[in-house]
């Protein structure tokens, strides 16, 4: 069961890195066509995909640690501090994607959402992280009890 | 920490090697080496049971309580 959640895990953390490499090359058709859709102006094409190329460098950040965190757990290394850093990395990365739709937003609004949904992301990945921080803490004093 | 492990003064006073303690008391000598250098953050009283046995001593001839804090203001 833990080995199914852990593979679903690999996949759907590759299968990010895919759509991102994928976007990296095709933002500019994908983002032009959306334009087109919703008929907004150029200036706001420019910010979305300045603000989406900026978001790709903490995503895939993000997603690398998820990767070693992963294979940490493959590893049987749960509780680990560096699981606890990585995480922490994570929520940084989340945290910055947050900073840089903020500043989008002011030219496309909708981009507020995205916003408010990392910021929950950044809050939810920081009480794990406390959570792993004791867990890590308790499993460094139960390997220390002779 | 204010705890200090005398093994190493209990091993010499029975002339008993780390080896042949962790093979009486089913230890590995990893985990005899950490209760030995005061790495240890507790013991299981069945660890202590077994080494007063296999040592023939009580658990304060293992075990010293040091008040540092004390020591250091009267320094």
């Amino acid at each position: 069961m833990k080995d199914k959640s852990v593979v679903f895990c690999y996949f759907m953390t590759y299968l990010w890195l895919g759509v991102m490499a994928a976007l990296l090359i095709f933002a500019p058709r994908v983002l032009r066509a959306y334009m087109q859709f919703r008929a907004l102006p150029w200036e706001v094409y420019q910010v979305i995909l300045i603000d989406f190329y900026l978001c790709c460098i903490p995503a895939a950040v993000a997603l690398l640690c998820l990767l070693r965190i992963l294979g940490n757990i493959r590893q049987q290394q749960m509780f680990d501090r560096v699981n606890e850093k990585l995480l922490r990395v994570v929520s940084w990365c989340s945290l910055a994607v947050a900073i840089l739709t903020l500043a989008g937003g002011f030219w496309y609004f909708p981009l507020f959402f995205i916003t408010a949904a990392m910021l929950f992301i950044f809050l939810i990945v920081r009480v794990v992280c406390t959570l792993l921080a004791a867990g890590a803490a308790l499993e460094e004093e139960s390997s220390l009890t002779i | 920490m204010a705890i200090i492990v005398n093994l190493d003064v209990m091993l010499a006073r029975r002339k008993m090697s780390s080896m042949e303690l962790a093979e009486r008391i089913g230890i590995t000598q990893a985990n005899l080496s950490i209760l030995k250098t005061g790495k240890a953050k507790a013991i299981r009283f069945s660890t202590l049971n077994a080494i007063c046995l296999a040592l023939d001593c009580q658990p304060g001839d293992i075990l010293e309580f040091r008040d540092e804090e004390r020591g250091a203001d009267n320094e």
